[in-house]
């Protein structure tokens, strides 16, 4: 059994249930005599989506499993998503500066760098070289936040 | 080297701090005009060049930022819902602002924004191929009717600008079109230009960019460089002016309201300006804020109205 | 032919020259950084055409075209984050070759590519414009369907030994680009009432996400796994030899003509245009099973394809005035700021500009090997960073990218949210590229469909089809294509 293609096989079916109940949300009321239906499109991806995942499981079941020696989960992976999950949900909130600083400095110290002062030399220097880029020659206004 | 770039750093992020919390006058740094569409359109353009001579009567950057998405919605969204300190500001067409609030439920209303002034208007122009079989309205009222569902317009989204008036046009004259939808203008120009489709109602700046005429414009005034009839002449008592504003999210300070007011005033009224939107075929228009915000919520339940009788079609 | 040397010494002379180059440059660095394409490249230098000459600002422009166009393979080279859509296809075969440490060798496959390309589609853009213009008009919803599902076929042909994985990465690919929405009716979709999701899936972000968000979090465990630290860095950039070309040649020649032509066509691009040529270029090439793990074939399909587009997108915009893409769009409507008409007329009434056009895009693809060179250089000091922290800096900087490419703040989470969702998909063996492939795709794939049903209206499907024998042929070649695996095994069996 190879594991991996079961398992998203699964995941790729359970998708597309829930991408299904999707399509049956009520359509607002505003609607022109001409309209096509916009649901029949995706459904019928929904339903190939549905399909290919069966098909994966189904094959993966017979398959022998091949076993990487660089597991999937980590701890430094699982840490390294927490971070970036962390980083999308304050990016705005708490402005470039602060969040953009943090998440460099906590990725590049997740993956084994330990020189703490120099991290943080580089980081806040790197971090007014962007801003000052963005904001002065590319002229993309960066969210600034509650704390910059 | 290290404590270098360190000290260097905190040289930094000292002068930031300093010009961030000194309570020197407004506007003390670049300021971010949001533009709902992409960077080249005719709502693009003329912000440009109202941020451009606005910034140097500043003395900051007046930073225009394109935020596409959702037909306008999600740029206006993020106007509205900006921190309201006069550094976020927004330009913002008929289009996102009227019609719609009205076809979906959205995180703004008619009371979300604070007008800083109008800045442009210009009346809806129904465009037609010069290949079509018809020369003028009465000639293509005539032959739509003897064919009805034949004759296809190019719409740019469903109820938007391009949509709405055109769907007024036809009950006025009982008239039954196809409505195709495509992603852009330049899409349908091609279109009609392979005379794969008739008609595209637009803003007046198409007219002298692509091969095509217009047959009626959608204002009860008329204009000087738009030979051709207007709703009054037909008898559709309807006005589908673009205007373009400039806006802020509401509950900004009045002090920077009226920097930004003044700012506005003095370039919309100047002869430059006047000429580089007239370039657009655009014209300069100014409204005071007041008179502005007063003609926003009329525009808005009148356009609610436009859009319930396209439906009852 | 006077017209052209008067517009030579007049793109030559030093003003011009200087704002050619610059456009160049700063196309080149905006387009390497991840997530800044061509069009926020262009919008940045929008501003400062509007002071000056109409042939200045167009060789502004079009040199921050070419450049944009080609600085993104820089980044698709080096740290697998393709910095633009387009340079996608270029990351499948370059980015092995700079873990060989070959990145230097890549770079200039596709610098020597693009500039192939680039000459190419502008030689087609001076001798045929106003003839393969009113091709471009054939193409309508139904013929741009047939195109799109011959660029949906390049799916197979990405997916190597994982066909169905690469199917199903397609159909999420397709399924991405329908959230938001929907082209025919007010309402949106697969939104889970979230407003924020009414914008729809940023192209720009997934591919951001999918590529560099998640190659960093796969370094992140497998940098413990290898023996040696980061080989990425390049001493510099090493162009092909003239004689390396040999036995490519046609592979050069045809992707330059595919590039062109899916340039000429309205509503696919410069990505597709690498996508399909990188398929055909997979089927044919002698060295197709070297595919995946750096081959130069590869990079040279994709990348002479890519840059071919820009020539092609500017025939209908300079032969009739119609735009190809939003690149093209703007460049228009600086004419119009600059008081010239775009349009059927432009050739006839303004030829001088017209010309200098011509010339202006030749001399950007010549000034692009310089450029290339010095942003390589810029580039290797970057990587000299040890990897952790590379690592971190290239989070934030895509993330920004992913930001400012339309200024949406969900853009944001939905890179990261693409990232992990992909590094995920990429370890259980999922190929990336068909996701790029069906989400640059689906958007247009589904409004043409539905256009298709709005312009057959009481037509049977087969009458409606048989009227447009561009359609037919579109059609027969992909089913050629999907069939030639098959076939090939059958003459193989017996």
């Amino acid at each position: 059994m190879k594991k991996e293609d079961v398992i998203s096989g699964v995941l790729l079916m359970g998708l597309s249930a829930v991408l299904y109940t999707q399509t049956l949300v009520d359509p607002s009321e505003i609607m022109f005599e001409d309209d096509i239906d916009p649901m029949k499109y995706p459904r019928m991806l929904i339903a190939l989506l549905a399909l290919l995942g069966a098909v994966l499981a189904g094959k993966g079941l017979r398959l022998a499993g091949t076993v990487s020696a660089v597991p999937i989960f980590s701890r430094r992976t699982l840490s390294v998503m927490a971070v970036l999950f962390l980083y999308a949900a304050v990016f705005t909130t708490v402005g470039f500066f602060v969040s953009s600083f943090a998440a460099a400095f906590a990725v590049a110290f997740i993956m084994g760098w330990r020189r703490i002062p120099a991290l943080i030399a580089v980081c806040g220097f790197s971090m007014v070289v962007i801003w000052l880029l963005f904001t002065y020659i590319l002229r993309i206004p960066l969210p600034v936040g509650t704390l910059f | 080297m290290n404590s270098l770039f360190k000290r260097l750093g905190l040289a930094f992020a000292c002068t930031l701090l300093a010009a961030g919390s000194a309570l020197a006058a407004y506007p003390e740094r670049p300021i971010t005009m949001i533009v709902p569409f992409g960077a080249g359109g005719s709502n693009d353009l003329p912000a440009r060049v109202l941020a451009g001579m606005m910034e140097k009567k500043l003395g900051q950057p007046v930073v225009v930022q394109n935020v596409v998405g959702a037909g306008g919605t999600q740029g206006t969204t993020q106007i509205a819902q900006a921190r309201p300190d006069g550094y976020t500001i927004g330009f913002d067409p008929t289009g996102a602002l009227c019609l719609q609030p009205h076809m979906k439920k959205l995180p703004y209303g008619v009371d979300s924004f604070q007008f800083i002034g109008m800045a442009t208007q210009q009346p809806v122009v129904l465009m037609t191929s010069k290949k079509a079989p018809w020369k003028n309205i009465e000639e293509m009222v005539e032959i739509v009717k003897k064919a009805p569902g034949k004759y296809i317009v190019g719409i740019s989204g469903k109820g938007n600008m391009s949509h709405v008036p055109v769907l007024a046009l036809a009950r006025h004259y009982g008239l039954k079109f196809r409505y195709v939808p495509y992603r852009s203008t330049p899409e349908i120009m091609k279109e009609i230009a392979a005379d794969r489709l008739q008609f595209h109602a637009d803003m007046p700046v198409a007219l002298s960019q692509y091969d095509v005429y217009g047959l009626v414009q959608f204002s009860d005034k008329k204009v000087d460089n738009l030979p051709m009839p207007n709703s009054a002449d037909i008898g559709l008592n309807k006005n589908f002016i673009m205007w373009q504003a400039c806006i802020a999210p509401k509950g900004i300070p009045a002090d920077i309201v009226k920097v930004l007011v003044d700012t506005m005033r003095e370039v919309v009224n100047s002869p430059e300006y006047a000429e580089a939107v007239r370039k657009l075929s655009m014209n300069p228009w100014w409204m005071e804020p007041e008179q502005a915000q007063a003609f926003y919520a009329e525009e808005f339940t009148s356009y609610g109205e436009a859009l319930k009788e396209a439906l009852a079609n | 032919m006077d017209m052209i040397f008067s517009a030579f010494a007049e793109v030559l002379s030093p003003f011009p020259l200087i704002m050619n180059l610059m456009g160049v440059m700063v196309g080149m660095i905006i387009g390497a950084l991840p997530g800044l394409g061509s069009v926020v490249a262009i919008s940045i230098c929008l501003p400062f055409t509007f002071g000056m000459q109409p042939l200045q600002a167009m060789a502004l422009l079009l040199g921050v075209y070419c450049g944009s166009n080609c600085g993104g393979s820089i980044a698709a080279v080096l740290i697998n984050t393709p910095g633009t859509p387009q340079a996608a296809a270029t990351s499948i075969d370059g980015y092995p070759m700079a873990r060989m440490g070959k990145g230097g060798t890549a770079i200039g496959w596709a610098l020597g590519s693009s500039i192939f390309g680039g000459l190419f589609s502008c030689a087609v853009l001076v001798v045929a414009a106003p003839t393969v213009a009113s091709f471009a008009l054939q193409f309508g919803p139904l013929e741009t369907f047939g195109l799109i599902l011959m660029g949906l076929t390049c799916i197979s042909s990405v997916s190597g030994k994982n066909q169905l994985k690469g199917l199903a990465a397609g159909v999420i690919g397709l399924l991405l680009a329908c959230v938001g929405m929907s082209p025919f009716t007010p309402d949106a979709r697969f939104t889970f009432g979230l407003y924020a999701l009414d914008g729809g899936m940023d192209t720009v972000a997934v591919i951001v996400g999918v590529f560099a968000i998640s190659e960093v979090i796969d370094r992140a465990e497998r940098m413990l796994h290898e023996e040696q630290g980061s080989v990425l860095s390049v001493d510099r950039l090493k162009m092909p030899r003239i004689a390396d070309y040999r036995g490519r040649l046609w592979n050069l020649v045809k992707s330059s003509i595919i590039g062109t032509f899916v340039g000429i066509l309205p509503g696919t691009g410069a990505t597709t245009a690498a996508f399909i040529a990188y398929g055909e270029a997979k089927r044919s090439s002698p060295r197709r099973d070297k595919f995946g793990t750096g081959e130069p074939d590869s990079i040279v399909a994709a990348e002479s394809a890519n840059n071919a587009v820009t020539g092609g997108a500017l025939v209908p915009s300079l032969a009739l005035g119609i735009p190809g893409d939003p690149v093209t769009a703007i460049m228009l409507a600086t004419f119009i700021l600059h008081g010239i008409t775009p349009g059927v007329r432009l050739m006839a009434d303004n030829p001088a500009i017209v010309y200098g056009i011509f010339v202006a895009l030749a001399v950007a693809n010549v000034l692009m090997w310089p450029c290339c060179c010095l942003t390589t250089r810029m580039f290797n000091y970057l990587l000299k960073t040890p990897e952790p922290i590379l690592m971190g800096l290239i989070t934030v900087l895509c993330v920004l990218g992913s930001y400012g490419s339309r200024g949406n703040i969900n853009d944001v989470a939905v890179t990261i949210g693409a990232g992990i969702v992909a590094y995920l998909l990429r370890r259980s063996g999922f190929p990336m590229p068909p996701i790029v492939i069906g989400l640059v795709l689906g958007q247009q794939f589904e409004m043409s469909i539905g256009q298709m049903t709005l312009y057959k209206a009481d037509l049977g499907w087969w009458e409606y089809i048989s009227a447009s024998p561009i359609a037919l042929c579109l059609f027969a070649v992909t089913a050629l294509i999907l069939c030639m695996p098959l076939l090939r095994r059958l003459r193989t069996r017996s």
